[in-house]
């Protein structure tokens, strides 16, 4: 008697996650479309070791649909960089330029905080960047903070900037 | 029938440790056990992996540690104290943190000059602070709320060196040693 309880508590379990998941997965919400596509992000700024110099340039210019045609990106990192980046031709040279000259390259867009409009078109999100470079032992980490827009169903980033965690 | 007898109780031996008496009360125990660790490792006691230099000698690469999240239950942080601290203070758990120590506190004036940290005009004693140090840089006045937090190793460029200000809710815990 007990023992077909507990086997019926596991399965009404199961089959409730199954359909959590089932719904996630059919009926995403907004917030994880933009989830969704921060990742995709990292994974196409990530360079592959050995990744031909096409598929470098290839993964570039597929870098850049992920922002608008007039995005900007804004790069402060006191005494290391500063630069500003307006529209995708801009960023194309620069992501061409950083990918030429590295080997690898692993990029990750860790805790995620996605903050909708309330018009449902716009969002804002913050997330830590964590870029790890062949031969460092140490992860470059860096906090960044983007706006996005919904173009056409679909979510890019409209302005980008580093934020300092300390200030 | 001798060999028989012998590897019966041997075998009842090992399933009552692996498995106990009972296989259902077994199963609810494993699964009280994996939540509370769960709960424990991610409020209380946090596991970290130390990775970067900014605090050496204190603290080596690669070094195994747990954040205490209870830390500051009591007391607020205090001068001397190594913190771990969130990037984004809205992350509740955070996958990555900063370890620093804070060494000034609200309402102080932080400055360096000739490689010593300044606390409102005085000469901080800093015997945790290993390496040489040049760093020199203007009095900044903490608001409310507000601690600078810097890594031990100070050989490194001030550029390169993660410091500043965290706010109180940045600071997590305190590393446990």
């Amino acid at each position: 008697m007990v023992k077909r309880w507990f086997l019926r508590l596991v399965l009404v379990a199961v089959l409730a996650a199954g359909a959590y998941w089932a719904w996630q997965f059919l009926f995403p919400n907004q917030e994880q479309l933009i989830r969704n596509e921060l990742d995709s992000l990292a994974k196409a700024a990530s360079i592959a070791p050995g990744e031909s110099a096409l598929a470098r340039l290839a993964k570039a210019q597929g870098l850049t649909t992920y922002f608008t045609t007039n995005a900007q990106v804004v790069v402060d990192i006191p005494g290391r960089i500063e630069r500003t980046l307006n529209g995708r031709e801009e960023l194309l040279e620069a992501a061409g330029g950083a990918r030429a000259s590295l080997h690898s390259l692993n990029v990750k867009l860790l805790d995620v905080q996605v903050l909708l409009g309330p018009d449902k078109q716009s969002a804002d999100a913050s997330m830590t960047l964590e870029a790890t470079m062949p031969g460092e032992s140490v992860p470059e980490v860096q906090q960044v903070k983007a706006s996005l827009t919904k173009v056409g169903g679909e979510w890019l980033i409209q302005h980008a900037e580093t934020v300092r965690a300390l200030r | 029938m001798q060999t028989v007898e012998a590897a019966v109780p041997q075998a009842g031996w090992i399933r009552r440790v692996l498995i106990g008496r009972d296989f259902k009360l077994t199963l609810v125990r494993i699964v009280i056990w994996v939540a509370l660790l769960w709960v424990l490792g991610r409020c209380v006691l946090v596991p970290v992996r130390v990775n970067g230099i900014s605090m050496l000698p204190t603290y080596q690469q690669e070094g195994r540690n747990f954040v205490n999240r209870l830390a500051y239950v009591f007391h607020e942080p205090r001068r001397g104290d190594v913190v771990a601290i969130r990037l984004d203070p809205h992350v509740r758990f955070p996958h990555l943190l900063y370890l620093k120590r804070v060494i000034g506190l609200p309402g102080e004036t932080i400055s360096f000059q000739e490689g010593h940290a300044y606390v409102d005009g005085e000469q901080l004693d800093e015997p945790y602070v290993k390496y040489p140090c040049h760093w020199a840089h203007e009095p900044l006045k903490l608001g409310p709320g507000e601690y600078y937090v810097v890594g031990d190793n100070r050989s490194m460029a001030w550029e390169d060196h993660e410091h500043g200000i965290a706010t109180r809710g940045q600071i997590v815990g305190q590393p446990i040693w």
